[in-house]
């Protein structure tokens, strides 16, 4: 398989995605300079400073895509396998030289700048993907073949669990969605989903103490469980008088096994939450989940007013208020208001109330600043963006581009959700960047050279087929 | 390999078109082509749904901020609270404060802060103590009983004392204790802004009042400009439920209110309302108001309305009679009667009328004149049924005129424009009853010759005053107005001007007469031809007596004392109405009951205000030669020699030093040096103090002083050595 014909290398590449990418990583640099501008350091290029520093990883990341496009796609078909595992061999190095920043051992120092590898990772392992799908031409419905996507996905994501980085870990999911267009059954994704809203209900009622009778007080999750108990037994009776014998059996089968998973599921939700988790990432769920007010409320409630209002007194101080990432950010993006307060002169933003707002939080600073209509052009060109990939992936004639596609779009939806979703408090605080925008040079040459690889397969998809 | 490749290769795939390139299918796949599509589609589906879900969070955030950044703030430590502007202040025309808004703190204690256990075991007895001396609310035990009940309930926040002023607060928290630190003590001081009225109950019911309901006056009709804009900052909660700002910085700065400069002359205030109360206490009156108004401009000078407290029979400011109470003006109306007869060229000034023994018999109903039981007035001219106030005289002029067409009667009256509200900014304005029309209700045969002597219509004391003001302003009715500027941080955002609500209401010549007769009613025969007999100012003006109506029945010798007017009578600049409500003294005539309020207030105008007197002109020389030589103390050459140029003294110096001794000749000033020499105590004897302790302690000397005036005396006598005796009394006379 080879080029048909010599044809310019930069010919066929989709120049409105790179437009949008300008857009984007333009845009980001703007208000990076905004959220961390000192006055004593007024220049955007300086280099001691965060802008300075992203101008700089502009500059190498618009090099490299550049070198990319240059390169011919079939590099990365050829080498896909071995581009994995150097970025398997970078997760490993680490665990075992790497510096711990926030908890997570994460970065590896070289000179003056840090590099993340979970963040190239995801390249490695799109095109890992890609490779063994289109090669294989894997069928999903087989338990192999399922396997074998889980541990291309699962040694890397096993590596950063290590770390530990949970934020990174999570994008993962962005592969089962690429999976999914590849034949994976929906059903993982309704089983996925129906986990969740279901973990979701187990940790609220986890969080509710009971006084039982005869066992004191007592998680109320023992409640949901009698629940989930009650209602299996009740489809027993249904089957058993609604449907035809032959059926009976398997249907008693499916329903004794899922109830006997769904109790076992949140009993194990919750000895996770209780158990396993460390203290700020379990407030983090409750504080996500609204609970950690309610705790308060009853407090309060259990007083006499003078004594509520003493209980409301008791001082908290920055370190051991869990919400407080999530309200700041909150309360700028409220701040914005439809217009927004104006380039640098978001107040949230300027005094420095939101914590990490070049980074994670750079939403709060575009929301208070370029308020609804800022937020809503982001969002939208994130979602063109997004789109758009998935059209093109669409379009390839070759499975390892198209698969690879999916998983370029995947990775930007999923990033764009969490992110997005902290800020605005509808996913817990997870570190995760906005992809382009938030200060990061491992993040922006990282998200550059996977989208970059994509746009230089996409150019050679009339030529190509894999 | 080529298209026609690709297409034999798939040939028996089922293909759909992607919408953007129909020629190019999806490509190498292992499920049906179709199903995949659809999933592509589900994905899509699934990113609009979620985006737009985001974007819909978005907006909710973004544009009701309040209502989930104070769900947030339900139990949180920190959030975005309301910053409240500082009120504006409400200022008299000449700058006085009349209303400010001035800190006030709550002392609060917090039972389970971290303070020191010993310290506070040890120092409680006299920390309340302290308490109870400075305040004298409570006893040292009752002080103690406070925290030792916040101490075994626990409570962080105990309210200890309230209305707390700045300055006891400064001696608070240096009692023992509370100066270990607002942390090592647990105290917590709040501070709140209460309004305060520097000058008491002046003009206090106008002013009006800054509460949180039912406020009045110009606290009201101006309070969105004195309340200024909330602001917003971000503040994190500290020890004892306080709130502190996390920095200088505001989310949105709160705007301070404006200030109100109003019309009133605090001077003229206070002589108003003390005359007025002198007159209400004299004659043990219900209730009295004065107004005293710029004729040109409508500027209300001064306003008083004083009422007596049933209880304690103290007068004070409660309800703004002046705008609000309506009553039947009585003969003050007699005017409006009058000039509409004159205006429509009915009758003239020297036109007779019968007014006979001083009763007379309208529908048989008698009317009577003030001096029936004297023979009453006879046969007078229409200018004397004015001047006397003659009801009979007045009801039989209106009759003559208007008797067989009473409707234009009451369209003259009408058209005066004293129908109308004067829509002034204060709230609380009563519009004034006047019949529209001979068909409305209560109209009756008898209604003409009431409503000529000012019965069976109502209206305020202030539009009286706004009628009597357009006379004396040529036929002008301005608006009456209370505030003059509106400043914001220093700045005039805005002016008043005066404000014409009827203009040419009636004839210029018919303005004439009107002003006349009001003359006369200060001259022989007038009704209150004696209150200004002696006065240096001409004065024009009404009487009215009243009769007091109480539940629709005329009150025997109970009445209303009123006189309107304004002066100076040939140049008229300021107008005014005094009101007395019920004087129960057995006196009730408007001449002796309100026009003495009006006669202070006019003294005090023209004694006090530059444009009433000519200028003496005399030219410099006879200055001096009419006053003698100053008397001045000793002291410093060079300021003396500087107050002397400066006012042309001529000087005859004798002999030159720092430090001179003066005395005054017939024409000039000897000027003579008095020498200080070094280690000697000087000679401070004829010198000001500031001179006598300047010279004195710059030797080093330490001073004691009595008395006032020049020192006559001094301890030690000059040429002494200072060394010896450095302590040293000077005696001043």
């Amino acid at each position: 398989m080879s080029s048909l014909g010599r044809q310019h290398p930069l010919a066929n590449v989709d120049w409105l995605t790179v437009l949008v990418y300008g857009v984007l990583v333009i845009f980001g640099w703007m208000n990076i300079y905004s959220a961390a501008v000192v006055d004593t350091h007024p220049n955007p290029m300086d280099m001691s400073q965060e802008y300075g520093k992203q101008f700089l990883f502009i500059l190498i990341s618009s090099f490299l895509g550049l070198m990319v496009l240059y390169m011919e796609g079939e590099f990365f078909n050829k080498f896909a396998i071995y581009i994995y595992g150097l970025f398997i061999l970078l997760l490993l190095l680490v665990l075992a030289v790497g510096t711990t920043v926030n908890g997570a051992k994460a970065w590896i120092q070289i000179g003056g700048f840090a590099l993340q590898p979970a963040e190239f990772a995801k390249i490695g392992v799109g095109l890992m993907l890609a490779k063994y799908i289109s090669n294989t031409k894997a069928k999903f419905n087989n338990w192999k073949t399922r396997l074998i996507a889980a541990v291309i996905i699962g040694i890397p994501a096993l590596l950063i669990l290590v770390q530990p980085d949970v934020g990174s870990l999570l994008t993962f999911v962005a592969f089962i969605l690429a999976l999914y267009r590849e034949g994976l059954s929906g059903n993982v994704l309704i089983i996925g989903l129906g986990a969740i809203v279901f973990g979701v209900l187990s940790i609220i009622s986890g969080f509710n103490k009971v006084n039982y009778p005869f066992f004191g007080e007592q998680s109320g999750v023992f409640i949901l469980m009698t629940i989930v108990f009650i209602i299996g037994i009740v489809f027993m009776g249904l089957i058993k008088n609604f449907v035809v014998p032959r059926n009976r059996k398997k249907l008693y089968l499916i329903t004794i096994l899922s109830t006997v998973a769904a109790i076992g599921f949140s009993f194990s939700v919750n000895f996770m939450i209780d158990k396993v988790l460390a203290k700020h990432q379990k407030t983090r769920i409750y504080v996500t989940l609204g609970l950690e007010e309610k705790e308060e409320d009853r407090s309060e409630m259990s007083g006499d007013s003078e004594t509520a209002e003493a209980a409301d007194m008791v001082v908290k101080s920055k370190s051991d208020d869990p919400g407080y990432n999530a309200r700041m950010a909150k309360i700028a993006v409220g701040n914005g208001g439809f217009f927004g307060q104006g380039y640098r002169q978001g107040p949230m933003t300027k005094n420095k109330y939101v914590p990490e707002r070049w980074t994670d939080f750079i939403f709060s600073v575009i929301s208070e600043e370029w308020g609804f209509v800022g937020s809503v052009a982001v969002i939208g060109l994130f979602v063109f963006l997004i789109v758009r990939l998935i059209n093109m992936a669409e379009r390839q004639r070759s499975q390892f581009s198209r698969v690879y596609g999916y998983c370029v779009a995947s990775i930007f939806f999923l990033h764009l959700l969490i992110n997005v979703g902290m800020v605005i408090g509808l996913a817990p605080i997870i570190g995760i960047p906005l992809p382009f925008m938030s200060y990061g040079g491992s993040s922006l040459i990282g998200f550059t050279l996977l989208l970059f690889i994509f746009l230089r397969l996409d150019a050679e998809r009339l030529s190509v087929f894999r | 390999m080529t298209d026609k490749d690709i297409h034999n290769n798939h040939i028996n795939q089922p293909t759909s078109p992607s919408p953007s390139e129909p020629r190019k299918e999806s490509g190498v796949a292992d499920a049906p082509a179709n199903l995949i599509h659809g999933k592509a589609w589900m994905i899509f589906a699934g990113l609009c749904v979620l985006a737009i879900a985001i974007i819909i969070k978005v907006f909710v955030i973004q544009l009701f901020p309040d209502e989930s950044a104070q769900e947030l703030a339900q139990s949180f430590t920190y959030k975005v609270n309301e910053i409240e502007p500082v009120r504006g202040q409400i200022l008299s025309s000449d700058g006085s404060l009349l209303a400010t808004s001035v800190p006030e703190y709550e002392i609060r204690w917090d039972a389970k802060a971290d303070y020191d256990k010993e310290e506070y075991a040890a120092k409680i007895d006299s920390l309340t103590l302290s308490f109870s001396r400075l305040f004298g609310d409570r006893s040292p035990a009752e002080y103690r009983a406070l925290f030792k009940k916040a101490h075994t309930e626990g409570n962080r926040y105990a309210e200890i004392c309230d209305h707390v002023n700045y300055n006891d607060l400064q001696k608070v928290k240096d009692f023992p204790f509370i100066r270990k630190g607002q942390y090592k003590s647990g105290f917590v001081f709040v501070q709140k802004y209460v309004r305060d009225q520097p000058f008491g109950t002046l003009a206090a019911r106008t002013i009006g009042m800054e509460r949180a309901e039912h406020k009045v006056g110009i606290e009201l009709a101006y309070d969105a400009l004195l309340a200024g804009k909330k602001g917003k900052q971000l503040q994190e909660k500290i020890a004892g439920g306080v709130w502190k700002p996390m920095s200088n910085d505001y989310i949105e700065e709160p705007e301070p209110g404006a200030d109100i400069i109003t019309t009133i002359d605090i001077h003229l205030q206070d002589v108003a309302h003390t005359a007025l109360k002198r007159q209400l206490e004299q004659h043990s009156a219900a209730w009295g108001c004065a107004v005293l108004m710029e004729v040109e401009t409508g500027f209300v000078r001064a306003i008083a309305n004083l009422s007596r407290n049933p209880d304690t029979g103290e007068y004070g400011e409660r309800l703004n009679y002046a705008i609000h109470e309506s009553v039947e003006p009585g003969s003050t109306m007699k005017l409006a009667s009058l000039m509409a007869c004159l205006d429509d060229g009915l009758i003239d000034l020297d036109d007779t009328v019968a007014t006979g023994n001083g009763i007379a018999y309208f529908h048989n109903k008698p009317m009577k004149d003030s001096n029936w039981d004297k023979g009453g007035n006879g046969t007078i001219t229409a200018e004397q049924v004015f001047e006397k106030s003659s009801n009979i005289g007045t009801a039989y002029l209106v009759k003559r005129s208007y008797e067989k067409s009473p409707q234009k009667f009451i369209d003259k009256l009408n058209s005066f424009g004293i129908s109308q509200s004067l829509q002034i900014d204060l709230a609380g304005e009563t519009a004034p009853l006047l019949y529209k029309s001979i068909k409305d209700k209560g109209w009756s045969g008898l209604s003409l010759t009431q409503l000529a002597i000012g019965y069976e219509t109502q209206c305020t004391p202030l539009q009286t005053l706004a009628f009597y003001n357009a006379v004396a302003n040529d036929g002008k009715m301005v608006r009456p107005q209370f505030v003059e500027e509106i400043r914001r941080n220093g700045i005039t955002i805005e002016e008043s001007e005066p404000i014409i609500i009827k203009k040419d209401f009636c004839k210029e010549s018919t303005i004439d007469k009107c002003r006349k007769m009001m003359e006369g009613v200060m001259e022989e025969g007038g009704t209150a031809d004696y209150v200004f007999r002696n006065s240096p100012y001409k004065v024009a003006g009404k009487t009215g007596t009243a009769w007091l109506n109480e539940n629709g029945q005329y009150q025997n010798s109970r009445y209303r004392a009123s006189f309107v007017g304004y002066f100076p009578a040939d140049d008229p600049k300021y107008s005014c109405i005094v009101v007395v409500n019920d004087p129960r003294s057995g006196v009730y005539y408007g001449s002796a009951v309100a026009a003495p309020v009006f006669k202070e207030l006019a003294d005090k105008i023209f004694s006090t205000q530059m444009e009433f007197h000519e200028p003496v002109v005399q030219s410099d020389s006879l200055v001096i030669a009419q006053t003698r030589i100053p008397v001045s103390k000793s002291g410093s050459a060079r300021e003396l020699k500087t107050v002397y140029s400066a006012l042309n003294i001529p000087m005859n110096i004798q002999s030159e030093s720092d430090w001179i001794s003066t005395s005054s000749s017939k024409d000039s000033v000897i000027v003579t040096a008095r020498n200080i020499k070094e280690g000697m105590v000087p000679n401070v004897v004829g010198m000001g103090l500031q001179d006598a302790l300047y010279l004195l302690e710059n030797k080093g000397m330490k001073v004691k002083v009595y008395g006032y005036g020049t020192v006559k005396r001094q301890s030690i006598p000059a040429g002494a050595n200072i060394r010896s005796n450095p302590y040293i009394t000077i005696e001043l006379l």
